[in-house]
C-alpha cells in the first residue's frame, strides 16, 4: 500500500519554476531520503508535502486522500526542522505537549504520550528544562520527540542534523534509524549529505533542478546509476570521469588507455567512462590500463587517496590501501575493473550493465 | 579594541596598558555624557525641596536647614487637581502604548511574514510617518476631532498618540520580525495553530524584548507632550500633567517650587516603567547583535 503519492507535482514562484512535475510513490513504513545539491528543490518539495508551501500543479495524496487543500495540521504529518524550531518560552514538556494541548486533548492522554516519547528518546530528566538550557543534540531530540507525540502517519525531516557537529551527527543518525525500526512509520528525510542518505534510506530520491534524476535503494544508485549526475553525486570521493571512445575493433578506450573488455551495443554512443576511486587497482607503471604520475598522496591511515595525473583537467583519484608506498612524483599503473565501470553517452545517460550487482536482487 | 596575543611579555604589558588607557578614555566620555544628561534632572529634583528664596538665592546649592521646604509639594498635592491630571496622563500613555504595541506588532508581523502584492509599498507607506511630523497636521486633526465630537476627551489624545507612535514601531518591529526563524512559525502551523494564535502565542513571546524597547521609545514623547493636550484636551477634566503644571506659571509670577515639585513627581512613572522594561530593553538592543 502506498502511503504518499505525488502526481505531476509542480511549484513555481512567480514565473520561476522550482519543481517540474514530480511523480513519486512512497510505501507504508518506508524511509525515503530526498537528496540533491542545494537549490535542487528538495526542501521545497518536503514543505509542499507538509502543506507549508502551496502547490502550483498536480496532486499530493496521503493515504488515498488528496491533501492539496488540507491544512498542515490535518494531514497526519509531523515535521522536524533544521533549526529545531522549539518554542523558547516553553519547557521541554510544554514544547512536546503543545500541539496536543492545542487540539484539546485530554490531560491524562497528553501526559501519557509525552512521557512515552520522552522515554523513547531518553528525555525524561530534561522535561522541566527550557530549550536554551539544552545542547544541540538534546534540542534536536526534543524536536523529534515533539513529532512523535503527535503520532503522525508520516514523519518529515528537513535536514535535521546539519546544525550538529560531526560526532553528534553520527550518533543522531543511528538514533533516527533505530527510531524508524521501532515506530515503523513512514519517514521522509531531506538532506544534502549523501552519507546520511546512504545510511538511512530504504530508497533514495536524487533531485536536481526540481526534477527527479533517479529513485532507488542506496546500492542501486551506487552500482547502477542511470545517469552521469547520479553517478557523480553518490559516492565519496566522487567518481572519476574520463573521455572515452571506441577503437578500430569496437573496444572502448578511455583517455588513451589500453582497450577495455566492455560490452557496449554496437553503434551506440560512447562518450565518457565513469570509474569509482575504490574500483581501481594499482600496478607497476606501464602495466594495467592506464599510467600516470601521482600528484598527491593523502594518507588517512587505513586508506590512502592517490591523486593521479592522467593528462586530464581533473586528477584521477584512486582509493588504495593504507599501506601503499607510492609517493607524489612517482608513476603508477592503474588497472580498471571492467565489471565496475560505467559508460555514458552524449546526453549523460548510463549504458545498462551486463548484469545486476550481486547485492541487489 | 585590538585583540593581541604577542609572544613577548613586555609587548603584551604595553598592549594591556594601552587597552586600560582606551577603556579609561571611553569611561571618561561616558561619565561626562551622564553628567550632562543628569544635571537638569538633578537640578529640578534638588530645587523642588527648597523654598522660593532658596531657589533664587542659591540655585545650585543643596537644600540646607534654611532653604529646605516642602511648600512646593504641599501646593501641588493640596491645591488643584494634580491627582486627576496625573491619572489622565497615565490613562493616555498606557492606552496609547498598548495600541501602538498591539497594532504595530500586528502590522509588522503581516509585513514580515506574508508575501503579497504591494507588500514593500505598504511597508514604506506605514513608516513614512517617521519623516513627516504629525504636528504639521494639527489643524486638520483639530477639525477632525471637532467633527467627531472628540474635543476635550482623552480618547482624542490616545488616537493621536497611537498614530504618532505607529510608524517607528512598525519600522523597528518589522525589521526584527524578519530575523525570526521561519521554521518556528511553520512548526506552529503544523501543530495546528491559526495565524492569529501563531501571532499571539509564538511571535509575541519571541519579540518581547523588542516590544519593551519600542514601549520605552514611544512612551517618553507621549508623557512629555504639551502640544496636543493644549490643543485637543485643555478642559480641566482632561488636562495632563504637563498641561497641569502650567497653572503654576502665571503671566507675572511663577510658583517655581510648585512647578519643580510637580515635574519631580512627573518623572516617577517614567522611571518606574523604565525600570520594568530596562532589563528587556538591554536584551532588545543587543539581541540584534548576538542573536543566538
Amino acid at each position: 500500500m502506498s502511503q504518499l503519492v505525488l502526481r505531476k507535482v509542480r511549484k513555481s514562484f512567480g514565473r520561476i519554476d522550482v519543481i517540474h512535475g514530480v511523480d513519486l510513490e512512497v510505501r507504508d513504513g518506508e524511509f525515503v531520503v530526498f537528496v540533491g545539491p542545494s537549490g535542487c528543490g528538495k526542501s521545497t518539495l518536503l514543505r509542499m508535502i507538509a502543506g507549508l508551501e502551496p502547490i502550483s500543479g498536480g496532486e499530493i495524496a496521503i493515504g488515498d486522500e488528496v491533501v492539496n487543500d488540507i491544512a498542515p495540521a490535518d494531514r497526519g504529518i509531523a515535521m522536524v526542522f533544521q533549526s529545531y524550531a522549539l518554542y523558547p518560552h516553553k519547557d521541554v514538556y510544554g514544547n512536546m505537549a503543545f500541539a496536543l494541548r492545542h487540539a484539546g486533548e485530554d490531560k491524562a492522554v497528553i501526559d501519557k504520550r509525552v512521557r512515552h516519547a520522552a522515554d523513547i528518546l531518553g528525555l525524561e530528566p530534561l522535561l522541566k528544562r527550557k530549550p536554551k538550557e539544552l545542547s544541540g543534540g538534546q534540542r534536536q531530540r526534543v524536536a523529534i520527540g515533539r513529532a512523535i507525540v503527535r503520532d503522525p502517519e508520516i514523519f518529515l525531516f528537513d535536514e535535521p542534523l546539519s546544525n550538529l557537529d560531526a560526532a553528534l551527527r553520527v550518533q543522531m543518525r543511528v538514533e533516527i534509524l533505530r527510531l524508524h525500526k521501532r515506530l515503523k512509520t513512514t519517514m521522509i528525510y531531506v538532506t544534502h549529505d549523501q552519507v546520511e542518505a546512504m545510511t538511512l534510506a530504504d530508497r533514495i530520491v536524487v533531485l536536481r533542478d526540481g526534477r527527479i534524476e533517479q529513485v532507488g535503494t542506496p546500492l542501486e544508485l551506487y552500482h547502477h546509476p542511470e545517469n552521469r549526475f547520479v553517478a557523480g553525486f553518490i559516492g565519496s570521493p566522487r567518481m572519476n570521469f574520463l573521455p572515452a571512445a571506441r577503437d578500430g575493433q569496437g573496444h572502448v578506450t578511455a583517455a588513451g588507455s589500453r582497450p577495455l573488455d566492455l560490452p557496449v551495443e554496437p553503434g551506440s554512443d560512447v562518450v565518457e567512462l565513469g570509474i569509482r576511486p575504490e574500483h581501481v587497482g594499482l600496478c607497476a607503471a606501464g602495466e594495467g590500463h592506464l599510467t600516470g604520475e601521482v600528484l598527491v598522496a593523502e594518507r588517512l591511515g587505513g586508506e590512502t587517496f592517490l591523486h593521479v595525473d592522467l593528462g586530464e583537467p581533473e586528477p584521477f583519484v584512486v582509493r588504495a590501501d593504507g599501506s601503499v608506498t607510492q609517493q607524489s612524483g612517482e608513476s603508477v599503473g592503474l588497472r580498471l575493473r571492467p565489471e565496475s565501470l560505467h559508460v555514458f553517452d552524449g546526453e549523460g545517460r548510463a549504458h545498462p550493465h551486463r548484469e545486476r550487482h550481486a547485492l541487489i536482487a | 579594541m585590538t585583540q593581541t596575543a604577542p609572544p613577548e611579555t613586555r609587548r603584551s604589558r604595553r598592549g594591556r596598558s594601552r587597552r586600560t588607557g582606551a577603556a579609561a578614555g571611553v569611561h571618561l566620555v561616558l561619565a561626562g555624557y551622564t553628567l550632562i544628561a543628569l544635571f537638569p534632572v538633578v537640578l529640578v529634583v534638588m530645587n523642588s525641596f527648597k523654598n522660593r528664596r532658596g531657589i533664587f538665592g542659591d540655585p545650585l546649592g543643596l537644600p540646607d536647614a534654611r532653604s529646605f521646604s516642602l511648600e512646593g509639594y504641599a501646593t501641588v498635592l493640596g491645591e488643584g487637581n494634580f491627582a486627576l491630571y496625573y491619572g489622565n496622563s497615565l490613562i493616555v500613555t498606557v492606552a496609547s502604548l498598548f495600541l501602538i504595541l498591539l497594532l504595530g506588532a500586528m502590522a509588522a508581523h503581516a509585513l514580515a511574514e506574508y508575501r503579497f502584492r504591494l507588500n514593500t509599498l505598504l511597508g514604506i507607506y506605514m513608516i513614512l510617518g517617521i519623516m513627516v511630523p504629525i504636528r504639521l497636521g494639527t489643524v486638520a486633526i483639530l477639525q477632525l476631532m471637532v467633527d467627531l465630537d472628540l474635543v476635550n476627551t482623552l480618547l482624542s489624545l490616545i488616537l493621536v498618540y497611537t498614530a504618532q507612535g505607529l510608524p517607528i514601531a512598525v519600522f523597528i518591529l518589522s525589521e526584527f520580525m524578519r530575523t525570526l526563524s521561519r521554521d518556528i512559525k511553520d512548526c506552529a502551523r503544523v501543530d495546528g495553530l491559526s495565524e492569529y494564535r501563531i501571532f499571539f502565542e509564538v511571535v509575541l513571546p519571541l519579540i518581547r524584548p523588542v516590544l519593551a524597547t519600542v514601549a520605552v521609545f514611544s512612551m517618553i514623547p507621549i508623557w512629555n507632550d504639551l502640544w496636543f493636550p493644549l490643543i485637543l484636551a485643555s478642559s480641566d477634566a482632561t488636562k495632563t500633567v504637563t498641561l497641569g503644571v502650567q497653572q503654576f506659571i502665571g503671566q507675572y509670577t511663577v510658583n517655581w517650587s510648585a512647578v519643580l515639585a510637580s515635574l519631580s513627581i512627573a518623572i516617577l512613572p517614567v522611571l518606574a516603567l523604565y525600570a520594568i522594561f530596562s532589563r528587556q530593553l538591554i536584551a532588545g538592543i543587543t539581541s540584534g547583535a548576538v542573536k543566538g
